[in-house]
């Protein structure tokens, strides 16, 4: 029986691995990994379209401008240009030196301290005992 | 380049160097015992072949960020079992929803190989996994006790306590005689 089993272990390590396996290897592992980017144009075609969809109104709005109105004014109208001035009397400057100044307001009196009670403040001495 | 004399480590290194020739030698180099060991697993030569090409393509990904904290056999051996289970929870899932594996298709040279390895799986099939794992890699793929036991991620004495347990179990099974005797002196030789 040991002779079996000697026997049954040679068979095994003359076992072989299938011819061409490296070929396939070969060939698997060369494949770069597949990359689903058919995403990309579709996205790319959205973004053109939301942003060709968001210019249209305002390219709408310069292209239905009448063609007759005229948008540039002429030299010549700019210099008819005047500013209105609002009909306000200014004073002269003697006006403005001769304007007298505010009255400043009356000095604040301070209270003299003997005016101050001092039975409300006086403290009594015996439960005075910061100085006991 | 020849890559015969170059070490498993270095092999790796040259691969995530960028050097495709050396992901070919690693290919070369651990086909065969990745193929077998996929064959004891699973139950189809078939599945066996695309178990194992599986692997190698998890590598060509995997091993560009390996970082040497262990031997490149042991993360090719439990990236085979990892596929393996993958592969048998599919097969077990089909099985269960009636779609049964038409295995009559087979190449021939294929099914006569796998023989060996059904023989084989059917031996080992009684032991506990880890004792089966012992019982794979170190007598039937002749990995010394110690690259065994980076395979496994466990210590030595681990290994040897597995391997006298599911010998004493075969044993028992097989009726194997002297098979011990012989693993015990192929110990001291390699251990």
């Amino acid at each position: 029986m040991n002779d079996e089993f000697s026997e049954l272990k040679k068979r095994y390590r003359q076992i072989e691995a299938p011819p061409h396996l490296l070929t396939r290897i070969r060939a698997n592992t060369a494949v770069p990994p597949t990359r689903h980017r058919g995403w990309q144009p579709v996205a790319a075609t959205a973004v053109l379209t939301a942003a060709m969809l968001g210019l249209l109104p305002v390219l709408w709005q310069s292209s239905s401008l009448p063609e007759t109105q005229n948008t540039r004014p002429s030299l010549a109208k700019l210099a008819a240009l005047s500013v209105e001035r609002p009909d306000v009397r200014r004073p002269s400057l003697s006006q403005l030196r001769s304007l007298p100044a505010p009255r400043m307001p009356d000095k604040p009196v301070l209270r003299k301290p003997a005016d101050v009670d001092d039975s409300t403040t006086a403290i009594s001495k015996e439960n005075d005992h910061a100085h006991s | 380049m020849n890559w015969e004399h170059v070490s498993d480590a270095d092999l790796v290194k040259h691969f995530k160097a960028g050097s495709s020739a050396a992901f070919d030698a690693i290919v070369l180099r651990f086909q065969d015992r990745i193929y077998r060991l996929a064959s004891t697993m699973l139950t189809d030569a078939q599945q066996a072949a695309d178990a194992t090409q599986e692997v190698f393509m998890r590598s060509h990904k995997g091993l560009r960020t390996f970082r040497f904290r262990a031997e490149p056999f042991t993360w090719l051996y439990r990236t085979t079992r990892l596929v393996c289970h993958e592969f048998n929870r599919q097969k077990r899932a089909k099985t269960l929803a009636g779609e049964l594996a038409d295995t009559g298709n087979q190449p021939e040279a294929l099914v006569d190989e796998f023989l060996c390895a059904t023989r084989i799986r059917r031996i080992v099939s009684d032991l506990p996994e880890r004792q089966r794992e012992v019982v794979m890699l170190r007598i039937f793929e002749d990995l010394s006790v110690r690259d065994t036991a980076r395979a496994m991620g466990c210590r030595e004495g681990t290994v040897k306590a597995l391997l006298h347990k599911a010998t004493t179990r075969l044993e028992a099974n097989l009726h194997i005689q002297g098979l011990r005797g012989t693993l015990t002196a192929s110990d001291k030789s390699t251990g």
